[in-house]
């Protein structure tokens, strides 16, 4: 059985965590690397990124996801499941004081408002994320590494078209640099 | 006016047919969309097709009530949307099952996951195709964000809205403020905007309820123009 304190450790980053993932999808991704890599130091840029990998692999939603794995990486099962609950609890806590209040969607402009002002954060966490990650992937040791940008540009223009599954082209463009290094350089 | 026992079903017929085997098709239930839905704007979907089309233990306008409300909360949707459908079907036990369906799943799978990808991460040939994974995603990141920052710009209130955009990447990544923080005052300085710039209560004209739940950021509903944010 893991540390207790690790284990609640973990279990507070996660609230903390899922406290934050305001307005849509994606919004977990900063909030989560900003947690787990920068302030944690529990994974390195390039391991979030599997992890992400991983988690466009995988059903579930993404920041339950990555608690998961952050848990089980640090304290094994127990460690996931204490992750798992602690990105839960705050969702379902404030949805169960929302249905206390039962605010009509309609009467609720307070909250729309509230909403757009967050969801614009949300976009500049999601600009920062993506600085964070580009820098990570495409430039190794100070070089530009050329494979990896070929094939974030193709994978690029290819969500652009909206025409091919997430999985397709995550799994296409992991095929595709495995060829690359084993068969052509 | 819907109110918070405007439900026909909350917690009444329910009562009636056994709890335990509502809660058991709750839970079954959400054991099966967590697995098959793709995102949680799906999983939200196949609980109205399930519930209100199919089951009609919810009616139409109070589960747009129910997803709006879903969308509201931090977190997974998936998550926050199960527990406000499963307790107006049954009650607070009904909400407990259905968020345990939805998270099982995920939680049971990524735990395989882990251990493989742990088992196989040294591997060249893995990392290789791990490397030109994290490529992808990559470039999914930065679609987002572009798509995120456009959904702005096709909001009421964008100027303003850009400013806080502005303001908000400083703030984060300049002056290392807290996302919390940060979070708080634009809402705050939102809420005070819109009130200021009349944009006031909505007339019954505008359609304050639809909610599109395959977009992936449903925005202000009331005031989006153009569709699709993500």
């Amino acid at each position: 059985m893991p540390d207790l304190g690790l284990l609640l450790q973990i279990f507070l980053s996660f609230v903390k965590i899922d406290v934050l993932c305001f307005g849509g999808a994606y919004a977990a991704v900063p909030v989560v690397q900003q947690q787990v890599v920068e302030v944690q130091g529990w994974m390195t840029t390039s391991e979030f990124m599997d992890l992400l990998a991983i988690d466009e692999l995988t059903p579930g939603p993404i920041v339950v996801n990555c608690a998961t794995f952050v848990g089980n990486k640090l304290a094994g099962v127990p460690g996931g499941i204490v992750a798992t609950m602690g990105c839960v609890l705050p969702t379902v806590l404030i949805a169960l004081a929302l249905v206390r209040l039962y605010l009509r969607y309609r009467d609720a402009e307070v909250m729309n408002d509230a909403l757009s002002g967050i969801k614009s954060v949300v976009a500049a966490l999601l600009l920062a994320a993506a600085f964070t990650f580009v820098t990570s992937v495409l430039v190794v040791d100070g070089q530009p590494d050329l494979v990896a940008i070929a094939i974030a540009a193709v994978a690029f223009a290819l969500i652009r078209t909206r025409r091919f599954d997430t999985i397709a082209i995550i799994v296409g463009s992991g095929v595709v640099t495995l060829f690359l290094y084993t068969l052509v350089l | 006016m819907a109110t918070a026992q405007g439900d026909s079903s909350a917690g009444g017929s329910s009562a009636g047919r056994g709890i335990g085997r509502t809660c058991g098709r709750l839970f079954a239930n959400a054991l099966l969309f967590s697995l098959t839905a793709s995102n949680g704007y799906a999983i939200l979907a196949s609980m109205k097709d399930r519930y209100v089309t199919r089951e009609h233990l919810l009616d139409e306008e109070s589960m747009s009530d129910y997803i709006a409300l879903a969308q509201s909360t931090p977190g997974p949707v998936a998550v926050s949307g199960a527990y406000i459908i499963g307790q107006r079907i049954a009650g607070v036990p009904g909400a407990l099952v259905s968020v345990l369906g939805i998270v099982i799943p995920p939680v049971v799978m990524m735990t395989i996951v882990y251990y493989a990808y742990d088992f196989v991460a040294t591997n060249p040939y893995i990392r290789h195709m791990f490397t030109g994974m994290q490529a992808a995603v990559c470039a999914f990141i930065v679609s987002i964000a572009v798509d995120n920052i456009r959904a702005i710009t096709r909001r009421d209130g964008r100027v303003f809205l850009m400013l806080v955009f502005a303001a908000g990447f400083v703030a984060i990544r300049t002056l290392g403020i807290s996302v919390l923080v940060t979070m708080v005052v634009a809402a705050i300085a939102s809420v005070a905007y819109f009130r200021l710039a009349g944009y006031g209560k909505k007339d019954e004209g505008a359609d304050g309820k639809t909610i599109d739940t395959d977009t992936a950021s449903a925005g202000r509903a009331s005031h989006d123009r153009g569709g699709n944010d993500a």
